[in-house]
Order: structure tokens, then sequence, then C-alpha cells
């Protein structure tokens, strides 16, 4: 009994407390908490529902309130950066697809940006505006996942049928444009994998025009529901010096007074030419990171929207030719030698970029995604380090979950919208 | 234009292609006159501003970032391994952004490859490096002294490999070998998985060839 206890403390890294009989009721915690027959340490995870994976929080509460939280991660570690560093650029795309699978297509744009960086090589508009329509549906998907998981976790059953039936049709669209629901790997070096399909635009026009009922409905549900308001409004409060401190980004900064959307203020695939706004609330507590998140649903829906419209006039191939970084139309294979050994070589050894790092950014649903790629002149990224949102968001209950109910621990997870595939990488 | 193996760090980085974009940029004033010697040059690449300083003056690099250069958002911090080259063999980078200029700056500094690696910590500049440094100590091996809380984040507390360095090995005769010192190892502690050596063996064969 006492190897294993010793087993417990040596995995946390901190030297067992020594026995004391006069003080056994007082007992010097992890971080300075006094631990008394009061309190007590309770794990939350990795085997529960409302952690949205296989987080665990070993937390020591008094009763039901709660007094420390300690993330523990890395159920989910499966060496995605490194075995990147294995891979060829090419190859590496359907590693990405997997971090965060509630939005693959966001991660996608944010490692192909960085490749595209990278070798210098720069989309077609019809592509780019395709890729925009996917990642804003993408958008409206992952935040329907979590409108209707948090919902869930909080009693209401509802909202999560209704949601899950909104993504499903944005899942459709995916597996129509690419074949794959989920992982779709669509979004490509100079480009898309392959052309859109004839009858997607309509498809998605449908999707659209359905969409404003749906979603009044949704929100009718929730924001005025005086329970879901009892539940979320003033729990979980992060402060603007929080959201700078802990460098939070996403819904979670806009819910605190932080205006920042990488959209704005660093555009990319043209977002300066769109018509949106960025929904900021200042309360800072899970009732505001819910209605910015609900309002982002419908800036995404308006980008969707225009993006559509333009998609019919947009010009210039789904991918662009280029004779080291893009793979060769398929159809070219037939007709052109040069093609066949370009495909050949381009699937086999892959490419070499010019040597250098980049880091390249975009705002995914969950906040600043980025990569930082190290090329080193080979085939294959010497360095490739993912900068994950949920990650760098997820610290941040350490500050703000102690002083609430064991109860609204939950409804705090929800509101940080996590994704440990994301987070362990 | 910079390579990423300089045997010793070069004075200055200039990539002439872009030089007008770049030099223009507030930052490089701002640490070429206050860091001194400590301050070794800037790069641009494809519109990264990468300012290269020397180890011991990268904390204050950041510093003077944060309160005169409005960089107040820390991005991430991470490292790249260069085993070639022990004597600079660790490129460590650190993201920042500015919310108000809306411009990103990496501030990069290589330190050598040596058992033990120390480093000092940057969170006392931006409380937001603890995870990542935590996560640089867990996948690469390097100590950051005066840490708040430094712990293996992703690999379990009992592990004593660095898998994002280079010479970690994935495939071959080096998995092999790497696999059965791992089994020993976890064959000491008292809940190993109880291999004996002929299963591990086998199990090592079965996997690795």
């Amino acid at each position: 009994m006492t190897a294993q206890v010793d087993m417990v403390v040596k995995r946390r890294g901190e030297a067992p407390a020594p026995p004391d009989a006069a003080a056994s009721t007082a007992v010097e915690g992890p971080l300075g908490v006094q631990l008394s027959d009061e309190t007590m340490v309770v794990n939350m995870g990795p085997q529960h529902p409302s952690t949205h994976g296989v987080l665990r929080l070993e937390i020591t509460v008094d009763g039901e309130m709660v007094l420390e939280v300690i993330p523990h991660l890395g159920y989910l570690h499966t060496g995605i950066e490194k075995s990147a560093e294995k891979q060829t650029y090419h190859k590496a795309i359907t590693l990405f697809d997997r971090m965060d699978y509630l939005a693959p297509l966001s991660n996608n744009m944010a490692y192909i940006g960085a490749v595209e960086q990278l070798c210098g090589i720069t989309p077609s508009e019809r592509a780019t505006v395709a890729r925009v329509l996917l990642i804003e549906l993408q958008r409206i998907g992952s935040h329907m996942v979590w409108l209707g998981t948090s919902a869930i976790d909080l009693g209401a059953t509802t909202p999560f049928l209704w949601a899950m039936q909104q993504r499903e049709q944005i899942l459709d669209l995916f597996e129509m444009a690419s074949g794959v629901r989920m992982m779709t790997s669509y979004i490509q070096e100079g480009g898309l994998a392959k052309e859109l399909p004839a009858g997607f635009e309509e498809s998605v026009a449908t999707f659209l025009k359905q969409f404003p009922a749906r979603y009044k409905e949704l929100r009718g549900l929730l924001e005025h529901n005086p329970i879901w308001i009892a539940r979320t409004k003033g729990i979980g409060h992060i402060s603007q010096q929080d959201v700078l401190d802990f460098g939070l980004t996403g819904p979670i900064a806009r819910g605190s007074g932080v205006a920042t959307d990488l959209r704005k203020s660093n555009p990319y695939l043209g977002y300066e030419t769109y018509d949106f706004d960025v929904p900021v609330e200042t309360a800072g507590d899970v009732y505001a990171r819910f209605m910015v998140r609900l309002n982002e649903i419908w800036e995404s829906y308006r980008i969707a929207d225009q993006a559509l419209k333009r998609l019919a006039t947009a010009s210039g191939p789904y991918r662009i030719e280029h004779p080291l970084y893009v793979a060769p139309i398929r159809e070219r294979i037939h007709e052109s030698m040069e093609a066949l050994i370009r495909h050949f070589k381009f699937y086999t050894s892959g490419y070499a970029p010019p040597v250098g790092d980049v880091y390249y950014a975009i705002e995914a649903p969950k906040g600043e995604i980025g990569f930082w790629l190290v090329s080193d002149g080979t085939e294959r990224p010497h360095r490739c380090k993912v900068r994950p949102p949920s990650f760098v968001n997820l610290k941040i209950i350490e500050k703000i979950g102690p002083g609430h109910l064991l109860s609204d621990l939950v409804s705090i997870i929800g509101s940080l919208d996590i994704v440990l595939g994301e987070i362990d990488r | 234009m910079l390579t990423n193996v300089p045997a010793t760090p070069p004075a200055a980085w200039i990539d002439l292609q872009d030089e007008q974009q770049y030099a223009a940029r507030p930052e490089i004033g701002l640490l070429s006159e206050r860091l001194g010697a400590g301050y070794l040059g800037w790069t641009g690449f494809q519109g990264n501003l990468i300012i290269g300083v020397a180890p011991g003056s990268l904390l204050e690099a950041l510093r003077l970032l944060k309160a005169e250069g409005a960089y107040d958002h820390f991005s991430f911090m991470t490292c790249a391994h260069w085993p070639e080259h022990p004597a600079d063999g660790f490129q460590m980078v650190y993201q920042l952004y500015s919310r108000s200029l809306a411009t990103w700056v990496r501030v990069q500094t290589w330190i050598a490859d040596k058992q033990p690696n120390h480093f000092p910590t940057v969170c006392g500049v931006y409380p937001a490096a603890e995870w990542h440094e935590c996560e640089v100590f867990d996948l690469f091996g390097i100590t950051f002294d005066k840490h708040p809380n430094l712990r293996r984040l992703l690999t379990p507390g009992m592990y004593d490999e660095f898998p994002l360095r280079r010479d970690f090995a994935l495939e071959g005769q080096e998995l092999r070998e790497f696999q059965k010192r791992l089994i020993s190892q976890y064959s000491d502690t008292e809940d190993s998985m109880d291999y004996n050596g002929s299963l591990a063996d086998e199990w090592i064969d079965r996997h690795t060839t």
C-alpha cells in the first residue's frame, strides 16, 4: 500500500509529505491548500462525460465547494508533431485532421497556409473562396457541437439534438465535396484536393436557406431560459487581465471584452473583403462566452452566404499548377508525361521547400491555431510545432475553477470548448 | 537568408529581397539600441520577422517588447533540436503578437545541447509561457530554472525519454534497442506489466522486424 502511495506521489513529481502524528488533521496540499478532515481530493475524469474527452481534473473539494483544480493531460498524446517530422509535407496533412476533430478543415487550412507561405505559392481565387466557404461551415459545425454538448452537460437535451441535426447536414456537405465526413484532408497545397462536385453549390444553398429559422429556434431555447441563465451568469469569470496573462484567444478572449480576431486584424484568404462583425461581450462569464459563440454562428452564416454567391463567379482552377509544390491535376496524367513524372515524384519523395521557418496562424473556432514549420531544405519538416488554442485556453481553469460548486465546474469546462485531441496531440 | 543551421549564430541576418519591408519595423530599432551586444540581428522570411538575441539577453528582450513594443500577446514558445551542432543545438523561439499593432515578431536564441540543459524561464515576463515550457521540458528535456511548476504534461511522470529530440528513434535497430531499454526500465518498478525476458524479446521481434 505504501509503495502505491509513493508511486502516485512520484508520478506527480513531488516529495511525499512526511508523516506527522501530531498534525494529522492538517496537511499541506500541492498548491498550499490546507487539507483537513473536511476536504478531499477527487478525480474528475479521464472517463467523465462532461470533460469532453479524456481530461483528468484533480480537484480538492470541501463538500461541494471546489478549492483547487489541477488538470492532467496526455491521455491522448500520440506524438503528432514527432510523426510529422517523419512524413513528407504532403503526407503530414492527414495527421492534423485528427487534432481538433470537431474542426478538421480549420486545422487543414492552418497547416496548408504555413506550407504555402514556406513555399511561396498562392491558390487561385476560386480555391480561396471555396476555402472560406468550407471553414466557415466548419465553424458553424464546431460551434454546434459545443452548443449541444455544453447544454446537455447542464441537463438540456433538446439543443443537443437540434444542433447535431444541423451539424449532420454540414458533414453531409463535406462528404459530398471530399468523400469523407470528418477527416477530409480536403484543403491541399495550391488549392483543393479535387473539384467541388456538381450540385454542391445547390446543396449549400439549400442548407443555408433553412438555417436562419433553425438557428432562431435553437437560440430561443437557451438565450432567455431562466434555468440556463441561473447556471451560466456570473459563473467562471475571466477578467481582461487574465486574457493577457494566460494568452487566451478566440471566443473566450472576446467574451471578456478583448476584441481580437485574426480574420479582422491580420486578414488571410481575403477576409477583409467580406462583410461581417466580431461579436464581443464584456461580462467574461460563461453566459458571455455562450453569447459570443452564438453570435459567431450567425456571422459565419453571413460569410458563408457571401462566399457561396462569389463561388459562382470566382475564376481559376481548383488547384494551381506548379512544377514543384503542387500535385498535378489527376486528369493531366493521362495526356502529359511530365505530369505523370511530377505526380509520381510528388507522392513518393515529396518536395523540398526553401530553407527557413514560418509561423502561420488563423482564427479557428476555438481561437488562434498556428503552425511553426522549420524547413531544413529536405522533403520532411525539421520541426512542426502546433500552437493549439485549446491547450492554451484550458490552463485558465486552474484560476477560475476554485470557488465554484463542483456542478458549476461542468458549466465552465463546457464554456471553454476544449478538444483533447488538440491539447494532447 | 537565414540558414537554420549556423555553426555559430551570425552577427546579422538580412534577407536582402524584402529588406525595405522589414527594416522599418520599430522592434528592430528598439532591441538593437537597448540590448547592445545581446542583439544579434534580424531576418525576414515570407513575412515573418525573426530577431536573434543572445541567450543572456532574452529576458530583457521580451521585457522590452512587452513594455515598450506593445507586444501583449504571448502566442507560444518552443524549440527545435539540431543535434549535428551541439554548440548551439537548441533553437529557442518565442512568438509574440501585438494586438494594437497587429504584427507578429519571433524572438530567437540558440543554446548549447548538453546534458542537463538549463535555461531561464520567461514566466516572470509572460505568465502564459508556463505550460509551453512544461511541454518543452517534457518533450525536449530542457529544464527551466525558477519555473513555478515544472512537470511532465503530456507523457507519464515516470517516463524518462524526450520524444521530440531528433535522436529519439522511431524505426529500425535504434528502436529495437530503445524498446528493450524501456521494458527493462518498467520491469524494475512495482507496477510493471510483468514482462519476462523471453516474452519481451518475442514482442520486440514481432513489432520491429
